[in-house]
């Protein structure tokens, strides 16, 4: 089954690049429930399922949860959230698409330089998963760095923590169920919470730009030195 | 020595977490009177503070890595929207900035467990060693440890009190037993690099904090910085404690723990006694710092002055809890510090002993200049239940520092 899993992963690779090419929220958001699919049956994928043949109830539970909640339900709360703030695309990105796409792509290859000079051969179902987890963790952090959109940012987010997601189903990590499913909670807690934080900041900056995010800190007492 | 930790960190978290709720009940009432504007529902605050309260017990008793991973990302999103209690313009960037860089750095912290639990079944060094390095990174984000410590001042500066004094008396020393925990079971060959970037962070916490706290204007960054300092100050006492403590006995009944040299026993004491009496006086000061907030509507220090004139019993907490978190004599901490500056390097604790004056001249100056002089401004009168639950900490610390001392006397 490894071929299937390496058309996979490389589409999830290109999810990654048209996120960072992206400049509308609605689409920006169906990339990423796309991404939430292929995070969720990747390890039904990744099962060994002609030695071990049909996978354990676990398995299958975990992935129907994650693509559920990846792929439905965090996507939908994330378009309402667009909806109900009335928030426009991002226009005037810090980095411009095209070079973020470029940077993007820098970062694809690194990931499959460092993945090589791990020489990590224990262990692991799909030697494509690792590097595609580095890339898509970075194109995570870099979306955050990069846009002014508090809903791009929480976007940012996840494409960080379907990076984790898909290291983990490479390298066959089995927490068992509750901490499958806890880690679930957690990235959905936090998406809601994030997403009331986004209508509070609507309401109260009347914009969704975190640049109007810089009051607070101490640069001005280095100013005055 | 984790399972001493874990029972010690559990019991003080249970007192704070008493001693901030009824603080809070007394604060709020007072803070929604005085300061008017939009605030969330009472019922939503204190359900939030009760879950912070159980997701940090969650932390302490989890039992597995990943586990615990999932319980101390929970005390994020817990204690986020008690940061954003009134919904101000700078609670509500600290809200978001608190929530986006800890959860990143909690995902790094994530992604570092599941590097170490792979480690654990190949064996490999290499692995072992990026894990520890994102662990590091990722609960040291939450521990505020320095650089990761941005989201730490404006979170603890625009919370209400009593949340600021949890969070930086029992969830700082939560995210630090994350990061004890891994390291204890990190095998012989990879120590020795993760000692060195145990003491390099808490160092560097140390140098950033008497930077920023020698010209603070806020004098509740004031206390945030002051947490920043003191997190890195019980990472270095751990870190000295895993490399010269020698291996540890335990009694027979389990009731105790030795370590072979003294060195062990004098640093083992120093850290528990400096985790305890650093969270109880942050906590004083935290509830003392939110009363003025009160009382002058302004968290300028140039706006506060006087207050032995204006404001005699909270001159008189302020004045305390400032002697006692700069570790001078009578302070337990004065011991803890004098444990680690005897048993580090020379360098080390000459390092260590010029920051430490560098924070004990800001503070002082600051304490100073806020109670001495006339008063500028006349402050509200305040209802003298406020002062309750301070004056009490002050008399616990007072209590448990003479216990401390006497103990170690005989000891």
């Amino acid at each position: 089954m490894t071929s299937l899993a390496e058309i996979l992963l490389a589409l999830f690779l290109m999810t990654n690049l048209l996120l960072a090419g992206t400049g509308r929220l609605r689409q920006a958001i169906r990339l990423v429930a796309v991404q939430g699919w292929f995070v969720g049956i990747l390890p039904v994928v990744l099962w060994n399922w002609t030695a071990e043949g049909s996978p354990e109830m676990r398995v299958w539970a975990v992935a129907a949860v994650n693509t559920v909640v990846k792929g439905v339900v965090l996507p939908a709360l994330l378009l309402y959230a667009t909806r109900k703030v009335n928030a426009k695309g991002e226009l005037e990105p810090l980095v411009s698409f095209k070079l973020s796409q470029a940077i993007v792509f820098a970062f694809v290859v690194a990931s499959f330089v460092i993945g090589k000079s791990l020489h990590i051969h224990e262990a692991i179902a799909c030697e494509l998963a690792i590097p595609v987890a580095f890339a898509t963790m970075g194109t995570g952090l870099f979306l955050i760095c990069a846009r002014r959109k508090a809903i791009t940012q929480v976007l940012g987010f996840l494409v960080f923590e379907n990076g984790i997601t898909v290291f983990g189903s490479g390298i066959l990590m089995e927490y068992g169920l509750i901490v499958e499913l806890g880690i679930l909670l957690d990235v959905f807690v936090l998406v809601f919470v994030l997403g009331i934080a986004i209508y509070q900041i609507s309401r109260t900056f009347s914009s969704l730009d975190t640049d109007k995010l810089n009051q607070l800190g101490d640069v001005h007492l280095m100013k005055r030195m | 020595m984790i399972d001493s930790l874990q029972i010690l960190l559990i019991v003080l978290t249970s007192v704070l977490f008493v001693a901030d709720l009824v603080q809070s009940v007394f604060y709020i009432r007072e803070a929604d009177r005085c300061e008017g504007g939009e605030h969330m529902p009472r019922w939503l605050y204190f359900t939030c503070f009760c879950g912070f309260f159980g997701a940090m017990l969650f932390a302490l008793l989890a039992p597995s890595l990943p586990l615990m991973w999932v319980a101390v990302e929970l005390t994020t999103l817990v204690s986020a929207p008690l940061i954003a209690y009134h919904r101000s313009p700078g609670a509500l960037e600290a809200m978001w900035k608190y929530l986006l860089i800890c959860s990143i750095g909690i995902g790094l912290a994530l992604f570092g467990t599941m590097l170490v639990m792979h480690a654990m079944t190949t064996g490999n060094p290499t692995w072992y060693k990026a894990g520890f390095v994102f662990v590091l990174a990722g609960y040291g984000t939450k521990t505020g440890l320095a650089p990761f410590h941005t989201w730490l001042p404006d979170a603890h500066s625009e919370a209400p009190a009593p949340v600021s004094a949890l969070l930086s008396g029992a969830l700082l020393n939560c995210s630090f037993f994350a990061i004890a925990r891994f390291r204890t079971i990190m095998p012989d060959e990879v120590t020795g690099f993760c000692d060195t970037a145990m003491i390099a962070l808490g160092l560097l916490s140390l140098a950033v904090a008497a930077v920023f706290m020698v010209r603070q204007t806020d004098y509740k960054r004031l206390l945030a910085y002051s947490s920043i300092e003191h997190m890195g100050l019980i990472v270095v006492l751990f870190t000295l404690l895993q490399m010269y403590g020698g291996s540890e006995i335990v009694f027979e009944d389990g009731k105790g723990v030795v370590f072979e040299n003294i060195t062990g026993d004098i640093l083992f004491s120093a850290l528990l006694g400096h985790i305890v009496f650093h969270s109880l006086t942050k906590t004083l000061l935290f509830q003392t710092a939110g009363n003025l907030l009160l009382a002058f509507g302004t968290r300028a220090i140039a706006a506060v002055q006087g207050l032995g004139v204006s404001m005699k019993l909270h001159a008189v907490l302020w004045i305390a809890g400032i002697v006692f978190i700069c570790g001078m004599p009578p302070s337990v901490l004065f011991l803890t510090e004098l444990g680690l500056v005897v048993s580090a390097p020379i360098w080390m604790s000459a390092i260590v002993l010029f920051l430490l004056f560098c924070v004990f001249a800001a503070m002082t100056k600051i304490a100073l200049a806020m109670t001495m002089g006339k008063p500028a401004a006349v402050p509200r009168p305040l209802p003298a239940r406020l002062c309750c639950v301070p004056t009490l900490i002050l008399l616990l610390l007072i209590l448990c520092g003479i216990f401390f001392c006497v103990g170690h006397f005989f000891h």
